[in-house]
């Protein structure tokens, strides 16, 4: 594969290229699904192919196959540096990409059992197992829906610098969501995702059903006995998955240079972030933000990005400071500055864009109980549901699932669907203490057209804000007419 | 972000060359469900699509890449008893492979007791009209003269920049089955997407997409996205609350494609809809006809028959305000004892193409009737707090207004919709005459929609 690939970029160079880069990429996924203890999907893909993506002097063009022959490379190629001078039409400026060190390396996530050799037959067995507990214990749940994916990534790629690296990542998955219901108290949906690369050993250790099991118990809780939130402002603890996920939205997405110079402005947009913001205060001095591949196990794990970098951890916000932007070789460039190795493409035919890997608050200083006593009257909001913010990543909302009230720094009883709906700068500004252990949660973030989905973490500590006012659910609608 | 990807594009590209013939393709489904049968499945359909596509992105009034695919991709389905497996892979030398391993799984796979086999064949299937044109194949030696005339109307009509995408190819779909199918059907796509900022801060967007080079038009789609961008400035702040809303078909086809998707059999049946329960029953106002379209002329997404070789018909799903249909293939059909609609999906049936047929008002007269109200021009990042009560937030996206005694006064900001879809459905109170064809990044299924004006929609904006 590597001559191939050698031919590509060859190809590329004595067309008139500047720069060219070949990435063969082998997708292979297989996943089982249990919807109310119904096995609807059973099934796998495979997904292989080579890209080339070309530079010009002011220019870029970009072509995928899946027909790996010499002369098929050649057409690929051949279009790509087409398009790449028709596209220096509307472009005045050159493009510089970062010089960077080219690197020939292999390195392969060794695992003790490669999950996508796992039976079908036994991951079945392991939703099944998860079903029938959920089955067991006394809580009504309409629907039931499992699904586990195991996947495999192995990749080369190799640019017209000489760089040459092999990387093989495999990685287990798992999706769940459940509709509990409570007899006139109604319904609340929670859905919840597990992943990390690494093997089949990787799910075993999360205990998926008794996960599971306490999450449906703990929902028909505070359906149950969960009042509305209070009127009045309060302080709210918000729990690591919901930090993980406003730091994602508000910190991660924000910082991808690509964004913030408007490439992706039709599609995930823009960001409130300017490049003269670096070292602008975004925060209160506890806030940390860091953004990192190299976390073992982690969803969003590698050691080399798709163009050819070294990873290494990104710290994004730095003590309330905004501190480095998330970049490729193109876009640091722009800035006088290295690629911090944040390229990423899902596929082999997705060309490779500025993304996150593994986002995370970093910890503070104080337990969760320490944290907790500091609270005279409030929430602690533990998981979510709905979430969304606007394409700057400024305005933003997340519904609450699992929240409790605070007295005296004890929890109390539940409290039904808070919403928290803030800005950006009004969230990490008031941060005011932020809890000792942190913890990660998988997601696929979505970016770039056509979309391309990527495993990442996203985490933290608890994290403690003042004195804040919380929204309440729409009312629900109860008109059947009939028809 | 989001929690699964489900953006495919809508149309798929084919190589003409030869390798890739109609011919070809049918030979190679062929030689699978040869393969399927010999290994003793009760049947098996092959479901290959093959294409040629470009895409040129744009920022900043530059084009910052253009993008080529030449793919081929291959989808089986067998069915062993009362298993089914589904696998797909890209590579033309490994279908008999493929189904190969297909078949070794169905050994562990377990009984899925909704399972019905595949339906018998040959069925006759009319062809859909002006699902293909030559011309929009030519056009991909002009991408960037197409783009260029659609960032020129943008700025001629007040934006400063402009970013997007044009996506042109054609391709071709070929479906084999055990049971007497044997059909393919070659289609053409062209979209554009601008969106337009003035003043760096201020935006709108402008979409235009066809299977017809004549029908497309990237000027509309950047005139539409600067003018929103221009009026967007001066942005006030307006008090959170009830207001009646404008929707812009951009919107419509967000909101409404997501009522659509809740009328999958699969989804009902599973009771992860809001319309669980509700096949009969009254969930909108008179005025709500929401048809499935997958015959629709001159559009993305439309086809003639479906993965399952069911020939494709125009489903009702919303008449006058009730629920008369869901959306099956004939897994669901038959769990609902029923007939399928022709939107297979072979595990789950989806939509094709959402059109909301049209009412009585010029789109003067429905933002006339607004006396206190909101048109919001675009949005994004709907998501649930609760699918199966239909509790969702929508965030609003570029130009947003607030109107007066139907007029236009000022653009605001910082809103977001958050509401529940039922009540939205049981508040439309106008459309507007003319349907607009609308598929961009954020609105998967392809759709033809009217203005829609909804009475009393539930406003929130952040609290600190």
């Amino acid at each position: 594969m590597e001559d191939l690939l050698e031919y590509a970029v060859s190809c590329a160079i004595e067309k008139g290229a500047k720069y060219a880069e070949a990435r063969y990429q082998v997708s292979l996924s297989d996943h089982v699904s249990l919807v109310n203890g119904v096995p609807l999907g059973v099934g796998f893909s495979s997904a292989a192919g080579i890209s080339v993506r070309v530079f010009t002097e002011r220019g870029v063009g970009f072509a995928a196959t899946n027909e790996m022959t010499r002369e098929s490379i050649r057409e690929i190629v051949e279009e790509a540096y087409k398009k790449a001078k028709v596209s220096e039409k509307l472009r005045k400026k050159p493009i510089n990409l970062t010089e960077e060190e080219a690197y020939r390396v292999s390195y392969i996530l060794h695992v003790k059992e490669n999950p996508v050799e796992i039976s079908l037959e036994e991951k079945l067995g392991e939703l099944g197992e998860i079903d029938k507990s959920l089955l067991e214990i006394k809580v009504q749940l309409p629907s039931r829906s499992l699904h586990l994916i195991t996947s495999l990534s192995e990749k080369i790629f190799h640019n017209s610098e000489g760089a040459m690296i092999y990387s093989k990542i495999p990685r287990v998955a798992l999706f769940a969501m459940f509709i509990v219901n409570v007899p006139g108290k109604g319904t609340a949906m929670r859905w919840i995702q597990l992943g990390e690369s690494g093997g089949w050993e990787n799910y075993k250790r999360w205990d998926v059903v008794k996960r599971a099991v306490e999450e449906v118990k703990t929902i028909a809780k505070v359906l149950e006995e969960g009042t509305a939130p209070p009127k009045e402002p309060v302080d709210v603890i918000l729990g690591p998955e919901l930090v993980g996920i406003i730091v994602h939205e508000s910190c991660g997405h924000p910082s991808e240079l690509d964004r913030i110079w408007g490439r992706e402005g039709a599609e995930a947009g823009e960001s409130y972030m300017k490049i003269d913001m670096l070292g602008k205060r975004i925060g209160s001095d506890k806030v940390t933000i860091i953004d990192d591949p190299t976390i073992p196990n982690s969803y969003g794990f590698y050691l080399f990005d798709d163009e050819g970098v070294k990873a290494r951890p990104r710290y994004l916000f730095k003590d309330g400071l905004i501190n480095e932007f998330l970049m490729n070789r193109e876009f640091a460039a722009l800035l006088n500055k290295k690629s911090n190795a944040a390229a990423r493409a899902s596929r082999f035919d997705r060309e490779p864009i500025v993304r996150m890997a593994n986002t995370y608050m970093a910890p503070g200083d104080l337990t969760f109980e320490e944290m907790l006593r500091e609270v005279k009257k409030g929430v602690y909001i533990k998981s979510f549901a709905e979430w969304n913010i606007c394409d700057r990543r400024w305005y933003q909302r997340y519904g609450g699932l699992e929240a409790y009230y605070i007295e005296n720094g004890e929890i109390k009883h539940p409290v039904r669907n808070p919403f928290i709906e803030f800005t950006t700068e009004g969230f990490y500004s008031k941060v005011e203490a932020v809890g000792k252990e942190v913890e990660f949660f998988a997601a696929t973030c979505g970016k770039g057209n056509p979309m391309q989905g990527v495993p990442v973490w996203i985490g933290g500590p608890h994290v403690l804000i003042r004195n804040v006012k919380l929204s309440v659910a729409p009312p629900k609608i109860s008109f059947t007419r009939p028809g | 972000m989001l929690s699964l990807v489900s953006h495919l594009l809508r149309f798929r590209l084919l190589d003409l060359g030869d390798n890739m013939s109609v011919d070809y393709l049918k030979e190679l489904g062929n030689k699978a469900v040869k393969k399927a049968l010999s290994l003793g499945v009760n049947d098996v359909a092959v479901m290959i699509h093959s294409g040629r596509r470009y895409m040129a992105r744009f920022a900043n009034n530059q084009i910052t890449i253009i993008k080529h695919w030449n793919e081929t991709n291959i989808g089986i389905r067998i069915r062993v008893g009362k298993k089914i497996v589904v696998g797909s892979t890209l590579n033309i030398a490994e279908v008999e492979k493929t189904v190969e391993r297909l078949v070794s799984i169905a050994k562990y796979a377990r009984e899925n007791p909704l399972l019905t086999p595949l339906p018998e064949g040959p069925f006759k299937y009319t062809p859909v009209e002006k699902l293909y044109d030559k011309k929009v194949v030519e056009a991909s030696d002009k991408i960037d003269e197409l783009v260029e005339r659609a960032i020129s109307a943008a700025l001629e009509n007040g934006a400063e920049r402009c970013a997007g995408q044009l996506s042109l190819g054609e391709g071709t779909r070929v479906l084999v089955t055990s049971t007497g199918v044997e059909a393919s059907e070659q289609s053409t796509g062209i979209s554009i997407t601008v969106r337009a900022f003035a003043d760096n801060e201020y935006s709108g967007t402008g979409v235009s997409c066809s299977r017809t080079l004549s029908s497309f038009n990237p000027e509309k789609a950047g005139e539409k996205a600067g003018k929103i961008a221009r009026d967007s400035k001066n942005l006030r702040d307006i008090e959170p609350g009830k207001y009646d809303a404008v929707l812009d078909p951009l919107v419509a086809a967000d909101l409404l494609g997501h009522v659509l998707g809740a009328a999958t059999g699969l989804s009902v049946l599973m009771k992860s809809s809001f319309f669980t329960d509700k096949l009969g029953q009254k969930v909108g106002t008179d005025i709500v006809t929401i048809v499935d379209a997958s015959r629709e002329p001159d559009t993305l997404g439309a086809r003639s028959f479906d993965d399952e070789g069911i020939p494709t018909q125009n489903t009702v799903v919303i008449e006058k305000g009730v629920l008369k249909s869901l959306l099956h293939n004939t897994m669901t059909a038959k769990a609902f004892k029923t007939n399928s609609t022709g939107n297979a999906g072979w595990i789950a049936p989806a939509p094709t193409v959402l059109k909301v047929l049209p009412g009585d008002f010029n789109e003067e007269e429905l933002f006339r009737e607004v006396k206190k109200g909101i048109y919001i021009s675009n949005n994004w990042y709907t998501r649930f707090q609760n699918i199966r009560e239909g509790i969702f937030s929508t965030v609003c996206r570029d130009g947003v207004f607030y109107i007066e005694d139907g007029e236009i006064k000022y653009a605001v900001k910082g809103l977001r919709i958050a509401d529940s879809f039922l009540r939205l459905l049981n508040n439309i109170a106008a459309l507007s005459k003319k349907l607009y064809h609308v598929h961009w990044w954020e609105t998967p299924i392809p759709s033809w929609v009217p203005y829609v004006l909804v009475k009393e929609v539930n406003f929130t904006k952040t609290l600190f």
